[in-house]
């Protein structure tokens, strides 16, 4: 019994060979035995046939063929050079960078390099003149502890003088250093630093009783005459 | 594979360029014709068999011999195909319709250039793909299962589909013949 639905299902199993050898008369058989199997088996060997030929036209020439075949083998041996060792690739070897990131390495570069061989300016540490300086109070000047203390000459055998920089006001205080030497021999190597207030007159009497050590201001020592 | 071709692999194998330039040789134009069926477009189609011989250069090394060398590139470019993205919407089929020939004669080529690019533009890269790897490659229905892992029944269906869908294109009726 010719089954139509069945047989068109097969059909382009024919056409596209997919069908057993010995499966094959037997289709033939009964494709030729019905009209519509057969005009179905025609449209599709037609159709396929058209499109063959399609492609067939739209193939390239022989010269089209030569040029795409040397572009391919040009591109191909473009991308595969032969390779080269690391140390090779290390200094010779071109790295892809984006134009910006390129620009910006540039700039920081001569940036670091202008300020790691720009001159350094060494000012000389200002000089200070004790006549010339101008007196100081502890109201002008915050640093009072280190202001300069006259003592009386009469009792200032020896005097010292050091310049202290401190660097975080840059600012340049002197302290003057008394040395009282007293008669007695036990007494006589005893080094009294006195740093007074501002406000202590000048005139009143050393009161040593009343020395507070020097607060842990930690200047630094540029130059110091020692006796 | 022949004596011949497997001493080409082996030397293409250990880096000799000139070898894997003889398989090009062999094998560019199967792989450009697939390439320019699949993507309607010349530029495309050299992209696309170029990347598919870059992919192989690559990849020359994994090949073990033990099917045929075009069995192991179709594979390669099964993958590239599918993952291609054209570089332009517009498609341009008729590149190639030589320029000698006569106003009659590039009509009907255009005419009929423009039927199957209408019909295979309608279907999906896959669909497309397993048309032509069964008509134009001459694969069977389990060996391209096998490539896109699933059954043949739906590689079966797809391409009745296409086949379908290209002869409403070409206008091609069922002509009724009375024995």
């Amino acid at each position: 019994m010719h089954d139509c639905p069945k047989i068109q299902e097969k059909i382009l199993d024919l056409v596209l060979n997919e069908i057993e050898p010995h499966e094959q008369k037997l289709l033939l058989d009964e494709v030729g035995s019905c009209a519509l199997c057969r005009a179905e088996l025609e449209s599709f060997e037609q159709t396929l046939a058209l499109y063959d030929r399609t492609a067939e036209l739209t193939q390239p020439t022989t010269a089209e063929w030569q040029i795409y075949e040397s572009n391919l083998q040009r591109r191909f041996a473009g991308e595969t050079r032969s390779p080269v060792s690391f140390w090779q690739q290390m200094f010779f070897g071109t790295v892809k960078v984006p134009a910006p990131v390129l620009a910006a390495a540039a700039l920081f570069l001569c940036g670091a390099a202008f300020f790691a061989w720009r001159p350094i300016k060494s000012d000389p540490p200002p000089q200070f003149n004790a006549e010339t300086a101008p007196a100081t109070t502890s109201a002008q000047n915050p640093l009072s502890i280190l202001t300069e203390v006259k003592e009386p000459a009469e009792k200032t055998p020896e005097k010292q003088t050091e310049k202290i920089v401190v660097r975080e006001v840059e600012r340049v205080v002197t302290r003057k250093i008394y040395v009282v030497k007293k008669p007695n021999a036990r007494d006589q190597s005893k080094t009294v630093f006195r740093e007074t207030a501002a406000e202590a007159p000048d005139s009143s009497p050393l009161n040593l009783a009343e020395f507070k050590p020097v607060p842990p201001a930690a200047p630094t020592v540029i130059k110091e005459n020692k006796p | 594979m022949s004596e011949s071709d497997f001493e080409i692999i082996r030397r293409a194998q250990t880096g000799d360029d000139a070898a894997f330039c003889l398989l090009i040789e062999k094998h560019a134009r199967r792989v450009y014709r697939l390439a320019f069926s699949f993507c309607r477009n010349a530029h495309d189609a050299e992209d696309l068999s170029q990347e598919v011989w870059l992919k192989a250069h690559k990849s020359l090394k994994t090949f073990r011999g033990e099917a045929l060398f075009y069995t192991w590139l179709r594979q390669i470019l099964i993958r590239t195909f599918l993952s291609h993205r054209p570089r332009a919407e517009t498609v341009c089929f008729d590149e190639f319709l030589f320029a000698e020939n006569t106003f009659a004669e590039h009509a009907e080529r255009k005419i009929l250039a423009d039927k199957v690019r209408q019909a295979l533009s309608e279907l999906a890269p896959q669909q497309r793909l397993m048309f032509l790897l069964k008509h134009e490659e001459g694969m069977t229905y389990e060996e391209i299962a096998r490539e896109f892992e699933c059954s043949s029944g739906t590689i079966k269906k797809s391409i009745f589909r296409t086949v379908h869908k290209l002869r409403q294109h070409f206008g091609v009726n069922l002509t009724l013949t009375i024995l």
